[in-house]
């Protein structure tokens, strides 16, 4: 009959059981195995962690050059409508509508600047400008 | 007691033959395995790997935007804008329910409600246009309907919108469907304008978004340069209103207006009537939108080639501003009669005289004291007879038939003289006229004055391509265009009357016959050149009027425009008049009504 018998001392077990852990870790064997297998799994999670925040990034970069491009559409659209606003044609609308009139020839005043007088003030470089009648 | 020794009271049985069907099916399931296996990633490895690179790996155009277009005071004429299209995917449109859509799309787009049926039922396309370009209103309403349709689709595309309408249209021209200029500067410059088109080679997600985390290549776009017109908007503005009244008034089939600054050559203003609306130019005939009458409608100049007949003489040394010949109104010249327009004589008369009393007669016989060579080569030496140059689409170079041609006719000298037998552009013209304004110095006409790409602009330099004529010349040829422009406010000579009264300015009108079928019908064309002022010019105009009906010899239609013109950019150049240069009942600053 065979018996197994077991010593009841927990404390004196523990103390046993870590003067023989070095033993435990002695890379042999398996133990190769499973450091590689953790360094491994250690690389590919830096690895995948840089993927992860590059294609994020790659993300926000597209959806940057979405809102650039919305942007430059709303330019173009009122750069339209200011060329449309600027036209003489429709300047000349607002102007009839307003009640102004284009001067007739009759109407104009040159005033000639003597020569010392030009540069000071206006600035306006040309003979003479023409002035209408009160 | 049971101990580990101990045997078992109950033994499990298992059949031989079941424990071997499930090894084997077990065995069979790992072959399958290692097969297909073998397959994917040995046997069908490089085709599978290509086809899942055609799907992710995909090639991306990056459309460039096509340059905008500006005239001188920098207010934009032609601009890309980013428009919505409205697209359809047959296949995934619900069949039952495409009656309906049909008819709630006809109502947005204005198209008839069967044509978009027809779209929406044609499953043989995988893709179809339903209406390119929306209006920004009616895209905000199909944009709703897009939401709850799968099958509709939105896509943004370029569009060139011209916000001025038909201002200046046949200078800037236009660009066609496929966004390519095919007229004008547009067509001119269309290699500078649009660009090129960049790629983006990546693998892209569902979006067609490019994933960054494999290696992209990459080919920037680069956007058309952008231009700045040397056309004056006020002065394009002036001109293109004064000739759709005349055209209107006088019921001409068209005319042309051409204002050139001659000492640069730059268009200050160049207008044709009938004119097109460049945002709608398939509404047009093309004749319309494909040829500018300023540079590609050639005529015959008729009395303002006198100009070029009297230069010529005088750089040659042909005759002098005094030499005279006889004017009975009528000569005979190889058997043919040759007569002024009235057939009324002036008997002894100058070189000024031609011009002033525009003689037919004077015209040829100095032209024959000048000789054929030293006329033609006067001819080409005033730019007649090939293009300008001019960077505009479409330029002729008109017809000079010189003294070397083997069917050459010694009448064709005379006739020549007074602007008959030859064809020319208003381009042309104007430009002969501009050269005598800045000394007899002929200067390469431009239209684009500023070319920039991105921060980097070029600006165009003036050309000169000749000096036909000594500045005397010009000088003494310019004070009898002024003499022959008083002449019309003056016909009697008293020296009193000014065409412009408070200005010296040059001008000299023409009436050229129109040739049909080779022979010369009834209708004319009344044309004005001159110079304002006379010296030291701001700008060469010409003034043309085709076929006016209620004016026989063309000119009392032309005269007036040109007279309305030079008032106005006169006054716009703030140029004071001199009250000493009017006569009694003148006004200084009111031109001469001619005609009316």
């Amino acid at each position: 009959m065979a018996v197994n018998i077991r010593q009841l001392f927990p404390l004196q077990q523990a103390k046993v059981r870590r003067s023989q852990l070095p033993r435990y870790l002695r890379l042999d064997g398996g133990r190769y195995l499973i450091a590689a297998a953790l360094i491994l799994s250690l690389l590919s999670l830096i690895s995948l962690g840089q993927t992860g925040r590059l294609a994020t990034q790659g993300y926000e970069i597209a959806q940057l050059q979405t809102e650039r491009t919305m942007l430059l559409r709303e330019r173009s659209a009122l750069q339209l409508r200011l060329s449309e606003i600027q036209s003489l044609p429709k300047i000349e609308q607002r102007a009839n509508a307003l009640n102004l009139r284009p001067m007739t020839p009759d109407q104009a005043r040159y005033v000639t600047v003597a020569p010392e007088m030009r540069g000071q003030g206006t600035g306006d470089r040309r003979q003479g400008a023409p002035a209408t009648r009160p | 007691m049971a101990t580990r020794t101990a045997q078992p009271k109950n033994l499990v049985s298992i059949s031989r033959w079941r424990i071997n069907t499930v090894l084997v099916v077990a065995v069979l399931s790992i072959v399958v395995v290692i097969l297909r296996l073998g397959d994917l990633q040995i046997v069908r490895s490089q085709d599978l790997a290509t086809q899942a690179r055609a799907e992710i790996k995909q090639q991306l155009t990056i459309l460039p935007s096509r340059g905008t277009v500006r005239d001188g005071a920098g207010n934009v004429l032609a601009l890309d804008v980013d428009r919505e299209s409205l697209y359809v995917v047959p296949s995934q449109v619900d069949q039952q329910n495409a009656p309906r859509l049909a008819l709630m799309l006809s109502a947005l787009l204005g198209k008839p409600a069967p044509d978009i049926l027809a779209v929406l039922q044609d499953r043989k396309r995988a893709w179809a246009p339903l209406k390119r370009w929306l209006d920004p209103e009616i895209a905000k309403q199909i944009e709703k309907l897009v939401e709850t349709e799968p099958a509709l689709q939105i896509v943004y595309e370029p569009r060139r919108v011209y916000p001025q309408g038909s201002f200046a249209a046949q200078t800037i021209g236009a660009v066609n469907l496929e966004n390519v200029g095919i007229s004008g500067v547009e067509g001119y410059y269309d290699d500078v304008l649009k660009g090129a088109t960049g790629t983006i080679t990546a693998e892209v997600d569902a979006q067609q978004n490019p994933i960054w985390i494999a290696p992209q290549q990459r080919q920037p776009a680069s956007d058309g340069a952008d231009l700045e017109l040397t056309l004056d908007p006020l002065i394009q503005h002036v001109i293109e209103t004064e000739l759709k009244a005349s055209v209107e008034k006088h019921q001409a089939s068209g005319g042309t207006i051409i204002v050139l600054d001659p000492k640069t050559g730059a268009i200050r203003g160049m207008a044709s009537y009938p004119t097109f609306d460049p945002n709608h130019y398939y509404d047009y005939k093309p004749e319309m939108y494909n040829i500018n009458p300023a540079v590609g409608g050639t005529y015959e100049p008729g009395s303002t080639f006198k100009i070029l007949t009297i230069a010529a003489g005088l750089q040659v040394h042909a005759f002098t501003p005094d030499t005279t010949v006889d004017d009975q109104g009528v000569i005979d010249r190889y058997d043919t009669e040759l007569a002024n327009f009235d057939s009324n004589g002036h008997g002894p008369i100058t070189p000024a005289d031609v011009l002033k009393y525009s003689s037919n007669v004077g015209a040829l016989q100095f032209n024959e004291m000048t000789g054929p060579e030293k006329f033609y080569k006067m001819v080409y030496g005033f730019g007649f007879g090939k293009p300008t140059g001019v960077d505009l689409a479409g330029e002729e170079a008109g017809i000079v038939h010189d003294s070397h041609e083997p069917n050459w006719s010694p009448i064709t000298l005379d006739t020549n003289a007074y602007g008959q037998s030859i064809a020319v552009t208003p381009l042309q013209l104007v430009r002969m006229v501009a050269a005598v304004g800045n000394d007899g110095k002929l200067m390469r006409p431009y239209i684009v004055q500023k070319r920039c790409r991105g921060n980097l602009c070029e600006t165009t330099e003036p050309k000169q391509d000749g000096q036909p004529i000594k500045p005397a010349v010009a000088a003494t040829v310019r004070r009898m265009l002024v003499a022959a422009a008083n002449h019309y406010a003056d016909p009697d000579g008293t020296g009193t009357q000014w065409m412009m009264p408070g200005y010296e300015v040059a001008a000299k009108t023409g009436t050229s016959s129109v040739v049909e079928n080779g022979v010369y019908n009834n209708e004319v064309i009344g044309s004005v050149v001159g110079l304002a002022p006379a010296e030291s010019p701001r700008y060469a105009l010409l003034v043309k009027i085709d076929h006016p009906q209620d004016d026989r010899w063309g000119v009392l239609t032309a005269l007036p425009v040109y007279e309305a013109i030079i008032e106005q950019l006169l006054r716009y150049e703030r140029i004071a008049p001199d009250p000493k240069l009017a006569g009694p009942g003148q006004t200084p600053g009111v031109a001469y009504r001619n005609g009316q």
